[in-house]
């Protein structure tokens, strides 16, 4: 189904389409909100606020422009949802300890806000192109090859740039690591 | 699609810990959960019934007998009622109307009653704070989610809805329709009692019965695409008196093949309009390839499937007793009227 006729099926209230908009676009809603909690984010705040988004749109499907496409709306909720979150953030609550899937602590969660600040932080601090490559192949899930033609890269030099770029993030997260 | 910002972190990510990217899943039950708490309107009509059944519960649950006389609670208040229209009496004997219960300081958890079969599970339960603090931490939770209020021992997809509440008893009353897992139990948990304090229950499926089809018809999109058509081939059918699931083959994932129920009498009615909540399922295969769905959906009444025939698919009527398939001219039969 492409987006077109997702956001048609959107306009009629299609529980199924709003599945498969879940589906197809967490990853990109989710980069969004990372990028705008620069990485301070866990995958727990991520989930529900990529959540919260979705029932956003769910909420606001019968207004979608089939024309517009979908990711300009769903960057906009997103980015102002994460931007609401940012303000309020604060530590967790107590979590019950025998929970079959147990909720990480509020030190747990820190932690993990904490890396992922760090990582996003050394992608965010990468030279063009590579950040863009990075940000949109494995924050934002689109393909190599769509993304490789647009920044002007043939697929085996983004390969070459995504390699030497993972080097290049471990190296300097050991680094930030060590000094802590 | 692999999730390639997992691959990353687990790469360069030292000490790494659970990476950042969600799980797709995970955000699709948020996602459920929340618009199933706001369908909670929706099914009021259904669900009025439910104010009796607290006020019964509290009684009951005041008392120190609570657990051996709740039921003792007016039958016309269960979980048969509160999913199903019309008069579900004549269908107790499917129910587990056996409460069980465990409690803390601050609450009791109870479930009422339930009703299963091979796919689906059903079932009410209550929560009673004890103090007017316990009510309000309770309120409070449930306004934010459920999921932050509830952990389930469960398998598949939830449907979680509301029942009346009584501030005054200090009761809230909940229902919730779940995929079934293997075996024949599960537990709910309310995450503000006690560690430890999960509500194991067990159940009794109805019986099901299988109808092999593979045969190639229609489908359709049903209320939401009624102009939407295109072939399915139809694998399989499993029918119960509470749900009916298809296992079928189709290029479009809105399509549901277009089925007929005969009845003994000569009568038809057309499944869908014998349909009730929402359905479930899930579908697997290659992007622009045909996709094998095994999709259900609960009927809007219980079914006596006693005096059902046959189900026609494709012009074709296959008979429950698993007799040959014959043809049939849907427009020389007379339509069923409904009861609702």
């Amino acid at each position: 189904m492409d987006e077109r006729t997702l956001i048609k099926k959107l306009n009629k209230q299609s529980r199924d389409a709003l599945d498969q908009a879940v589906s197809r676009y967490t990853p990109y809603v989710s980069a969004v909100i990372l990028r705008a909690m620069a990485g301070r984010a866990c995958r727990e705040d991520v989930e529900e606020l990529c959540a919260d988004v979705f029932v956003a749109l769910w909420t606001h499907a019968d207004t979608l422009d089939p024309e517009q496409g979908i990711r300009p709306w769903l960057a906009v909720v997103a980015k102002n949802k994460a931007t609401d979150r940012l303000r309020s953030l604060r530590p967790s609550g107590p979590i019950p300890e025998d929970v079959p899937d147990p909720s990480p602590g509020p030190e747990e969660l820190a932690q993990r806000r904490d890396q992922s600040a760090r990582l996003w932080a050394a992608v965010d601090a990468l030279d063009e192109p590579d950040r863009t490559l990075f940000v949109r192949y494995y924050y934002e899930g689109d393909k190599l090859r769509t993304v490789a033609a647009e920044l002007g890269l043939s697929q085996t030099a983004a390969k070459q740039r995504l390699f030497r770029g993972r080097k290049a993030l471990k190296a300097a997260l050991q680094e930030g690591a060590e000094t802590r | 699609m692999k999730n390639r910002l997992q691959e990353l972190w687990k790469d360069v990510v030292p000490d790494c810990g659970p990476c950042p990217q969600p799980d797709v899943k995970k955000v699709q039950r948020r996602v459920d959960a929340v618009l199933d708490e706001n369908r909670r309107a929706f099914h009021l009509r259904r669900k009025l019934k439910l104010a009796a059944l607290c006020a019964a519960a509290l009684v009951l649950l005041t008392g120190a007998a609570a657990v051996t006389e709740m039921v003792l609670a007016p039958p016309t208040y269960n979980v048969l009622s509160v999913f199903f229209r019309g008069d579900t009496a004549p269908w107790e004997g499917l129910m587990d109307f056996q409460p069980v219960s465990v409690s803390d300081d601050n609450y009791t958890l109870t479930v009422t009653s339930t009703v299963a079969d091979r796919s689906t599970l059903f079932y009410t339960f209550t929560m009673e704070a004890h103090s007017d603090e316990a009510w309000e931490a309770l309120q409070k939770q449930i306004s934010e989610s459920f999921y932050n209020l509830l952990s389930f021992r469960s398998h598949g997809s939830l449907s979680i809805g509301g029942g009346e509440d009584d501030p005054e008893a200090r009761i809230m009353c909940m229902e919730v329709c779940t995929e079934r897992g293997w075996g024949s139990s599960a537990a709910v948990r309310l995450n503000l009692m006690e560690t430890g304090k999960w509500l194991s229950f067990s159940y009794r499926p109805v019986s099901d019965l299988k109808l092999t089809i593979g045969a190639e018809g229609q489908g359709t999109g049903g209320w939401a695409w009624p102009d939407l058509t295109g072939p399915v081939t139809l694998k399989r059918l499993t029918l119960s008196p509470l749900t009916i699931e298809a296992e079928y083959t189709t290029e479009n994932t809105e399509l549901f093949p277009v089925l007929w129920f005969l009845w003994e009498d000569g009568t038809v009615s057309e499944m869908e309009s014998l349909l009730g909540g929402e359905g479930h399922g899930s579908g697997h295969g290659t992007v622009g390839e045909a996709w094998d769905y095994t999709r259900g959906y609960s009927f809007d009444s219980v079914q006596d499937l006693s005096t059902l025939e046959a189900v026609i698919f494709g012009g074709m009527a296959y008979p429950l007793d698993h007799g040959e398939p014959y043809a049939v001219d849907l427009s020389a039969l007379p339509l069923r009227e409904t009861e609702n």
